[in-house]
């Protein structure tokens, strides 16, 4: 079976994601929902990961309101996807099933088409539940792979792990890259041995943050992966995604149809330059630099010859692509890339808010002492990929061991929770000694997480004076204070 | 001056070091933290850079003075004045760069006085609470 790529936009979750820490409003998005829709993308993600807490948090909106808003909009739900963390839902610790199911039904009735699923151990029994509510609600399940680098997250690791992911019966497949960690020619390898295992539809979802992401979306398309994760200049590049200005650039040359409407996407970038400015206060010095980029100013010599050295699929040619693809980057005026990561092992964002939070507490001399403990402390904890909240976790416990002067003598409540498995399975064994001494009486669990939380559902709500519907209540269950402050101030309660 | 307790071989010295520089604002500064190299003068195997493995709790460490091991906030404490606790039990629970720390008794005993509250921002080394 052949497989042509299509261009998926995240400009309007992920993309503000990346690059606006999420602050992008709904009346902002509506100024440019319609054309994205119009410019013939056939799917678009725009609901999920941090958009829930950034909207009850931050910017004083229901978000279901959200997403029935863009239903409507778009005179449907198929074409939304939203990006689910698994039993941890839009929040950082897992739920209770009840919790899980019931969220996820109201997400597919509010307008959700596509559900993206990860889970950021890679332990498998996070996501069955939200596969299967998923589902059974009419939904389609996606199971993303959350890929990292470790010794034990190998292609055959990952392979592994997307064959239990179609074993539970996931609709297709994902890649998710969420720190720019893939290296082009490691994509390669992964690429084609999950193209030889699947007929299933995979995607690729890709950062920018390290320089190669845009090539390797060139890599997935030519060896035909089925959807790629693209943004819209200004927030494209960077922390954010490959730009369709160039993708679609590269598709024309490689002959491949990506019926999009050019001319309405140049419409669209007008205005988000206007929305970037808007949220300039939320967007990292680094990334407010981005100029207009029409699809005719892409160096298509450049192109030719970053095509000719992919089509080759061999690792010697795709090492030549890499400085050519940043290059062509670079000269459209998009953020520079960070590439330290491949070395140190601490993905950039995670960097920035160690540096931010030990200013905070006046310890920045200790800068170098904790970063050189971080892959030690990782290593204990099972190899974890580092995100969110693994990231932070992990980095803070390398804090407290160089702070303390000893190790693990102080160990955060949620290290020990990684410890015992109550996120999950890590990807290594945890290390024996400190996980013994860490937990004293308690043992680490040795079934699913979820399974040994209590359901929620059922408990008796009707003395909140500010849960008036369905939908406040799983907000109020999932969020907590966050969402009870944005429900009080709503009612005036 | 600052004083800090300094555990040597499970016995505790009250040690005041000076810090001579407090401002520091670039990151790239070398490595150098005030309570490790206090223990240096009286520990015959003095810590490397990189942290070692922690001793397996003292069990029965006679200690009266229980103080914060990193700076932090103090978001709980469940604990009074006169309450007799066991060892292991929470006294403290500190959240400090986004994570929550439970500070447990080192050892079973009454509490003399709790020398600080919910809400406090506390430093490490500081008295939290005071044993009979």
């Amino acid at each position: 079976m052949s497989h042509t790529t299509k261009f998926i936009d995240v400009t309007l979750r992920d993309g503000h994601q990346s690059l606006a820490a999420t602050r992008m409003s709904t009346e902002q998005i509506l100024r440019v929902l319609k054309m994205t829709n119009d410019a013939g993308y056939q799917r678009l993600e725009l609901w999920g990961g941090a958009v829930l807490d950034s909207c009850i948090r931050f910017l004083n909106e229901d978000p279901w309101e959200r997403l029935e808003k863009f239903k409507e909009v778009l005179g449907g739900g198929q074409k939304i996807r939203a990006l689910l963390r698994g039993q941890n839902l839009f929040g950082y610790e897992p739920s209770s099933d009840d919790l899980v199911i019931a969220f996820v039904k109201q997400a597919v009735h509010s307008g959700v088409g596509v559900m993206r699923i990860f889970d950021a151990l890679n332990d498998e029994r996070n996501l069955i539940t939200s596969i299967l509510a998923t589902k059974a609600y009419g939904g389609v399940a996606e199971g993303a792979i959350s890929y990292t680098t470790s010794p034990v997250h190998t292609t055959d690791y990952f392979i592994e792990y997307a064959k239990k992911l179609i074993d539970m019966g996931v609709d297709e497949l994902a890649i998710k890259d969420m720190a720019g960690l893939l290296y082009p020619t490691d994509a390669l390898e992964l690429f084609q041995k999950l193209r030889a295992i699947t007929d299933l539809p995979i995607s690729l979802h890709s950062h920018t943050t390290t320089g190669v992401g845009t090539l390797n979306a060139v890599i997935a398309m030519n060896e035909g992966l089925d959807w790629i994760d693209t943004a819209i200049t200004p927030f494209a590049g960077g922390t954010s995604h490959p730009p369709i200005e160039i993708l679609a650039v590269f598709a024309e040359r490689m002959g491949i149809e990506h019926g999009l409407d050019k001319k309405l996407i140049q419409k669209i970038q007008a205005e988000l330059f206007i929305i970037q400015k808007e949220l300039t206060q939320f967007i990292p010095d680094n990334s407010k630099n981005h100029k207009p980029v029409k699809f005719a100013d892409v160096d298509v010599k450049k192109v030719d010859a970053i095509i000719a050295l992919v089509k080759k699929e061999d690792k010697a040619s795709i090492e030549e692509a890499i400085p050519l693809m940043r290059e062509l980057e670079l000269e459209l005026g998009y953020p520079a890339f960070d590439d330290k990561i491949f070395e140190a092992q601490v993905p950039g964002g995670m960097l920035s808010n160690l540096w931010s939070q030990l200013k905070a507490i006046n310890k920045l001399d200790q800068m170098d002492a904790i970063l050189a403990e971080i892959p030690a402390v990782r290593k204990d904890a099972g190899y974890v990929p580092l995100v969110t909240p693994t990231s932070q976790i992990v980095g803070s416990q390398a804090a407290f061991n160089v702070m303390v002067g000893e190790r693990y003598k102080t160990v955060s409540n949620e290290f020990k929770m990684i410890l015992q498995g109550k996120f999950g399975r890590t990807p290594a064994p945890t290390n024996p000694e400190i996980t013994a001494r860490a937990l004293g009486k308690d043992q680490v669990l040795k079934y699913r997480a979820a399974s040994y939380l209590k359901p929620v559902m059922e408990d008796d709500f009707s003395s909140l004076a500010f849960v008036k519907s369905h939908k406040d209540l799983l907000l109020h269950l999932l969020f907590k204070q966050a969402a009870d402050g944005f429900l009080k101030k709503r009612y005036g309660v | 001056m600052k004083k800090l307790i300094v555990t040597v071989g499970g016995k505790k010295y009250e040690v005041e070091v000076e810090i001579l520089e407090d401002t520091d604002k670039s990151y790239t500064t070398a490595y150098r933290a005030p309570a490790p190299r206090a223990t240096e003068t009286y520990s015959p195997a003095a810590p490397a850079a990189r942290p070692k493995a922690a001793a397996a709790p003292a069990a029965g460490t006679n200690s009266s003075v229980l103080t914060s091991p990193i700076n932090g906030v103090l978001i709980e404490v469940p604990v009074t004045a006169g309450q007799t606790v066991s060892e292991g039990d929470t006294l403290f629970v500190l959240e400090a760069m986004k994570m929550k720390t439970n500070i447990a008794a080192p050892r079973d005993g009454t509490i003399k006085e709790i020398k600080a509250s919910a809400g406090d921002t506390v430093e490490s080394g500081q008295e939290l609470l005071i044993f009979a």
